[in-house]
C-alpha cells in the first residue's frame, strides 16, 4: 500500500500560497502548505473549517477563481510543475491525470440532463470515442461504482437518485478517464454513516482496480483512520503535522493534533466531560502572529507568539511544525534571530523578541 | 422507570400527505409519508434521552411533533400530566415557557437583523417575563453560556459558529424552561468546538435541573450526552435502552449495523468498519413487515410479513426494548469494538513531551504501513 521513503512522489507540493483579495481584507486561505503523495497510497488531509484544505486542492489544479490568486509555491506532478502549465495544458491534465470529486452531489450534477449523459460527456471531452462507446463505458463505470441496474439507471435524472447513488455517479465521472490521481474533497460529508461506509468500500476497490493514488480531504478523524495510509493535518492554511496513519493516532506530535484527539467524542469512552481545544478556529483574514495555533495552545510560550515554525522532521518519516514538539530541536538562538526577521512582523512580536534577546 | 415521567409520548404519528395542493386534490393524488409511525417513550425528570437515526428516520419530526411545531396526526404527548395535543393555541403558547428548543444551524435560526441581546430578550418579551430586569438577565445569560456580556450589541454574523450556538442556547434558557429539545445542536460545528458546546449543555443541565431530548445522527456524541437512547429507523423506534446498555449490548440488528459502520478514530478499529448494504427505503413505499427487513442480515421470510412491536427484551435489565422478532433472549456483547486506547493519558497535555510508549517506528504494525 504505502510507498517507500526513497521513492519519487507522484505529487510534491511545496510552500503553496493562495490568497483571496476581498473587501474585508486578504484571506490567507493557503499559507505555505507542503506535502507529498506517493504511488498507490491514500493521503488524508484533515482539518477544520478555515484550515485551507479545500483551497489547497483547488490550487493544485489551478481552479482558483478571482478574487483568489495562487501567489507562489510549486505543485510537481511526476516532476513537472503544474503551476507553470497553461490553461490548455491544465485542461488535458484535469480529469485525465488528476481528477477531482466534490462534496455535494446535489450541486455538482446538472438536474436537466440524465446521469448517463453527464458521465458520457466527461468521457467524450477527454477521449475521442463514439456516442455508443461512451454509453457502453458509462454503464460499465456505473457498475464499477456499485449503482444497481446500470443499464436502466443510465437514463435516470439526478433527482431519481438517492444521495448515496448521486455520490457514486460523481465518482464514476471522476474515474471515467482512469486518472492517475484522484482528489476527493469531503466525498461523504453529506451522507449517512452507513452510506459513507459503502462509498469508501467502493473507493477502495476502485483504487485497487485502477491503481490510483488518492488525496482524501476530510474533517473526520474516523474516516482518516479507516481509509488513509498517511495523513497531513492542516491548520490556519498550512500543514502542521505529517505522519503515517498509525503513528499519528498513536502519538500525535503537534499540540493541535493532540487537542483534536482529546476533543472528539469516542464510542468506546463514556466519560461525561470532553476536553475541548480552547478558543475558536482562526480567522484567515487575521491569522495570529508566530505560530497560528499559539492562542489556543496549552504549551505556547513567548517564542510561539513571534516565531512561525516550519514543518520539520521530528523523527524519520514524521514532521511537525511546533517549536516544542519532541524532536523538533531548533536552537534557541535560531528561534530568536529568525523570530525577529519573520516577515510581516505582527505588532506583538517586537516587545517579546526584544525582551528575549537581551 | 418512575411513575411520574416529565414527558410521556404515546403512539405518536405524524403523516404528511401530498394532496395539500389544489392540483393534487384535483388529480386525486393522496400519497402519504408516514414520517413518524407510532412512537412511544418517556423522559424522566432531569434525564437526557437521545433520539438517534439516519436521515429520514423521523427523529426531527418526532421532536417537532412533541412540541407541536408540526401538529401530530395521532397520539398523545403528556407533559407533566397535561396532554399537549389537547391544548388550544393560547394554552400551548403558555406552555412554551416551560419547553424550549435549540436548533441545529445557529446561522439560520438567529434573526440576522437583530442584535444578540435582542434575540435573547425576545422570549421574555413574548411571555411577559422578567419585566424591568430583562437587560440584566440578558447579561447574566450571556455569561452563563460563556459569552462576554459587552457583546450583546453585536449582530449574529459577528460571531463564530460556536458562539452563535451559545446565543441559541442562551435564548432557550431565557424563559427558565424545565425541558429543552436540542435538535442536532453540534452537527454544524467544528470538532474542536463541538466538545465545548457539549460540555456547556452538560453544565447547564446540572445547574438548571433541565430535562433534555437530544437529537443527533452521531452516536459518539449521543454516547457522551445521553442517559438513555432511542434508535429510530423509518419513523419507528427499533431499540430503546440505557446508554451504556445500548452501546455494549445492542440487541436490534440495525443498532448493531449502525455501531459497526461508524469509523472510530483508531486505525485498527476503523479498518474493520462494517458495511451495511442497501439504503433507507422511501417512506412513500415502505417495505412490508419489518421496515428494516430488506437490509437486515438476520431477516427471514417471516420478517417480510410480521411488523414487530417494541417489546421488553427477555432477560435484559433497565427497560431494554427492541422491535425485532428474532430478538428472543438478551444477548451480551455485539457492541462497540473497543481498543486498548487510554485516550486520557495518551493524548494528555502532560504527556506532550513524553517518549512514545508504543512502536511508531513502523516495525510489524497491523496494516503493515510504513510511516512513509
Amino acid at each position: 500500500m504505502s510507498a517507500e521513503p526513497d521513492e519519487q512522489p507522484v505529487l510534491e507540493i511545496r510552500d503553496l500560497v493562495t490568497r483571496f483579495y476581498t473587501d474585508e481584507g486578504t484571506v490567507k486561505a493557503v499559507d505555505g502548505s507542503s506535502f507529498d503523495l506517493y504511488e498507490g497510497e491514500t493521503l488524508g488531509i484533515v482539518g477544520e473549517s478555515g484550515s485551507g484544505k479545500s483551497v489547497t486542492a483547488l490550487s493544485m489544479l489551478q481552479l482558483v477563481d478571482s478574487p483568489g490568486r495562487i501567489e507562489r509555491g510549486s505543485v510537481r506532478y511526476r516532476g513537472d510543475d503544474l503551476l507553470e502549465k497553461s490553461e490548455a495544458e491544465m485542461r488535458s491534465i484535469r480529469g485525465n491525470d488528476i481528477a477531482m470529486m466534490f462534496q455535494d452531489p446535489m450541486t455538482s450534477l446538472n438536474p436537466v440532463f440524465t446521469v448517463g449523459d453527464q458521465i458520457s460527456r466527461v468521457i467524450k471531452t477527454h477521449q475521442d470515442v463514439s456516442d455508443a462507446t461512451a454509453r457502453e463505458r458509462t454503464i460499465e463505470l456505473m457498475a464499477d461504482v456499485g449503482i444497481p441496474e446500470p443499464t436502466s439507471r443510465v437514463d435516470n435524472y439526478p433527482h431519481q437518485f438517492s444521495g448515496g447513488m448521486r455520490q457514486r455517479a460523481l465518482l464514476a465521472m471522476a474515474i471515467s478517464c482512469e486518472p492517475d490521481v484522484l482528489i476527493a474533497d469531503e466525498p461523504t460529508t453529506a451522507l449517512d454513516v452507513t452510506i459513507e461506509a459503502q462509498i469508501f468500500n467502493v473507493l477502495d476497490k476502485l483504487q485497487e482496480k485502477y491503481g490510483m493514488s488518492i488525496i482524501l480531504i476530510t474533517h473526520d478523524l474516523g474516516v482518516v483512520a479507516g481509509t488513509c495510509d498517511r495523513v497531513a493535518v492542516a491548520y490556519g492554511g498550512r500543514v502542521v503535522e505529517r505522519a503515517g496513519v498509525d503513528a499519528l493516532f498513536e502519538n500525535p506530535r503537534h499540540p493541535y493534533t493532540r487537542g483534536l484527539m482529546r476533543s472528539i467524542p469516542r464510542l468506546t469512552d463514556d466519560t461525561d466531560r470532553l476536553t475541548p481545544v480552547k478558543g475558536d478556529v482562526p480567522n484567515l483574514t487575521d491569522l495570529p502572529s508566530g505560530c497560528s495555533f499559539h492562542p489556543r495552545c496549552p504549551h505556547a510560550t513567548a517564542e510561539c507568539e513571534s516565531y512561525d515554525p516550519e514543518l520539520r522532521e521530528v523523527e524519520p518519516g514524521r514532521e511537525a511544525a511546533c517549536l516544542h514538539a519532541r524532536g523538533y530541536n531548533l536552537s534557541k538562538s535560531t528561534i530568536e534571530t529568525e523570530g525577529v526577521q519573520a516577515d510581516g512582523g505582527s505588532p506583538v512580536t517586537p516587545a517579546t523578541d526584544g525582551g528575549a534577546s537581551q | 422507570m418512575s411513575d411520574d415521567p416529565l414527558l410521556s409520548v404515546s403512539g405518536l404519528h405524524k403523516y404528511f400527505t401530498q394532496n395539500d395542493g389544489f392540483i393534487d386534490r384535483l388529480l386525486g393524488a393522496d400519497e402519504t409519508v408516514k414520517a413518524v409511525n407510532g412512537v412511544s417513550f418517556d423522559i424522566e425528570r432531569g434525564e437526557t434521552l437521545g433520539l438517534v437515526g439516519e436521515s429520514g428516520s423521523g427523529k426531527s419530526t418526532t421532536a417537532r411533533s412533541v412540541l407541536r411545531l408540526d401538529e401530530p396526526t395521532k397520539g398523545t404527548v403528556s407533559y407533566d400530566g397535561t396532554d399537549l395535543t389537547a391544548l388550544s393555541d393560547r394554552e400551548m403558547t403558555e406552555m412554551r415557557k416551560r419547553i424550549q428548543i435549540v436548533f441545529q444551524d445557529p446561522a439560520s435560526s438567529l434573526n440576522r437583523r437583530k442584535t444578540v441581546g435582542q434575540i435573547i430578550k425576545q422570549p421574555m418579551e413574548i411571555h411577559g417575563l422578567y419585566e424591568g430586569e430583562r437587560d440584566a438577565r440578558v447579561d447574566e445569560l450571556m455569561e452563563t453560556v460563556g459569552l462576554p456580556p459587552q457583546y450583546s450589541n453585536r449582530y449574529p454574523h459577528e460571531f463564530s459558529g460556536g458562539q452563535r450556538q451559545r446565543v441559541g442556547i442562551a435564548r432557550a434558557l431565557a424563559v427558565d424552561p424545565d425541558f429543552i429539545v436540542a435538535d442536532e445542536p453540534v452537527s454544524a460545528l467544528d470538532v474542536s468546538i463541538q466538545a465545548q458546546i457539549l460540555n456547556l449543555l452538560e453544565d447547564l443541565q446540572a445547574e438548571f435541573d433541565l430535562t433534555l431530548l437530544f437529537i443527533a445522527h452521531d452516536l459518539s456524541v449521543i454516547r457522551h450526552v445521553c442517559d438513555r437512547v432511542a434508535v429510530m429507523y423509518l419513523g419507528e423506534i427499533v431499540e430503546l435502552a440505557d446508554a451504556d446498555e445500548l452501546f455494549s449490548n445492542p440487541q436490534h440488528p440495525y443498532t448493531r449495523a449502525l455501531l459497526g459502520a461508524i469509523p472510530q478514530p483508531v486505525p485498527e478499529l476503523a479498518r474493520q468498519r462494517q458495511v451495511l448494504e442497501g439504503e433507507v427505503p422511501s417512506p412513500l413505499d415502505p417495505p412490508s413487515g419489518c421496515s428494516f427487513n430488506p437490509r437486515c442480515p438476520e431477516a427471514t421470510e417471516e420478517c417480510t410479513s410480521v411488523d414487530p412491536t417494541l417489546d421488553d427484551v427477555a432477560g435484559a435489565t433497565g427497560g431494554h426494548q427492541a422491535a425485532c422478532i428474532h430478538v428472543d433472549e438478551f444477548e451480551v456483547g455485539a457492541g462497540v469494538p473497543s481498543a486498548a486506547q487510554d485516550v486520557d493519558e495518551r493524548f494528555s497535555i502532560e504527556n506532550f513531551d513524553a517518549e512514545p510508549t508504543l512502536a511508531t517506528d513502523g516495525r510489524g504494525r497491523s496494516g503493515g504501513d510504513d510511516d512513509r
